[in-house]
């Protein structure tokens, strides 16, 4: 078991992480690089949720210390939302909804329209937003 | 339905991918679709190809079930709306 200290500062530096690439993704909206903007809206999610863990005491699984993306879905969902209730339910789905977005992005032929892009960077800036506010 | 698959192995997961399917096919009767083994664990991942570029005509219609089946059950059933074939 960490010391509390150590816990704090590792989950400031995902959720660092996460506004960086936040800011990313706002960026590539803005310049029309939706398949950009939605693979770093997803990522932002994903550093967000592994902050809000880290905050929460919750390691991972894998012995290496690695967060797999399914791992960190369900034990955000079921554990911190579901459970424990320190989220609200409607951000529930936003890793799903923004890893389906971002693997059509980085692994099909097809593009991320502006309006899908438009709501995963929507979705990620609630995600990011509600979990810093709770992260010291 | 139109469904390309090769997660027969699992008859349960196959199932929940063709309900999956019937629901998204409800709203998009052309929609047809291609289904591989999830990478990294239990699951599927499904492309269903229909016509609309807003991913979420889709996603809304399936999501907080597939949501729910991996925090219940550890399946991941992930859909990906890639646009017609």
């Amino acid at each position: 078991m960490l010391p509390d200290g150590v816990v704090v500062d590792e989950a400031r530096i995902y959720i660092e992480k996460a506004i960086e690439s936040l800011a990313s993704a706002r960026a590539d909206f803005a310049a029309a690089r939706f398949n950009s903007c939605a693979n770093r809206s997803y990522f932002a999610c994903f550093q967000a949720a592994v902050a809000a863990l880290v905050a929460a005491s919750v390691r991972p699984a894998d012995p290496r210390g690695e967060w797999s993306h399914e791992f960190v879905q369900s034990q955000f969902n079921g554990r911190l939302v579901n459970r424990r209730k320190l989220y609200p339910a409607p951000l529930r789905r936003v890793l799903r909804d923004t890893i389906e977005v971002r693997d059509k992005a980085d692994y099909t032929t097809s593009s991320v329209s502006e309006r899908a892009a438009r709501r995963v960077l929507q979705e990620a800036g609630d995600f990011v937003r509600a979990i810093e506010e709770k992260v010291p | 339905m139109s469904i390309r698959t090769n997660v027969r192995e699992d008859d349960y997961v196959q199932t929940l991918v063709e309900k999956t399917c019937a629901r998204i096919k409800a709203k998009f009767p052309d929609a047809t679709f291609h289904v591989c083994p999830h990478p990294s664990q239990r699951g599927a991942v499904i492309d269903a190809h229909v016509p609309t570029d807003d991913d979420f005509d889709v996603l809304d219609l399936v999501n907080p079930e597939l949501d729910d089946l991996l925090v219940k059950e550890d399946i991941a059933i992930y859909v990906r709306a890639v646009g017609k074939s």
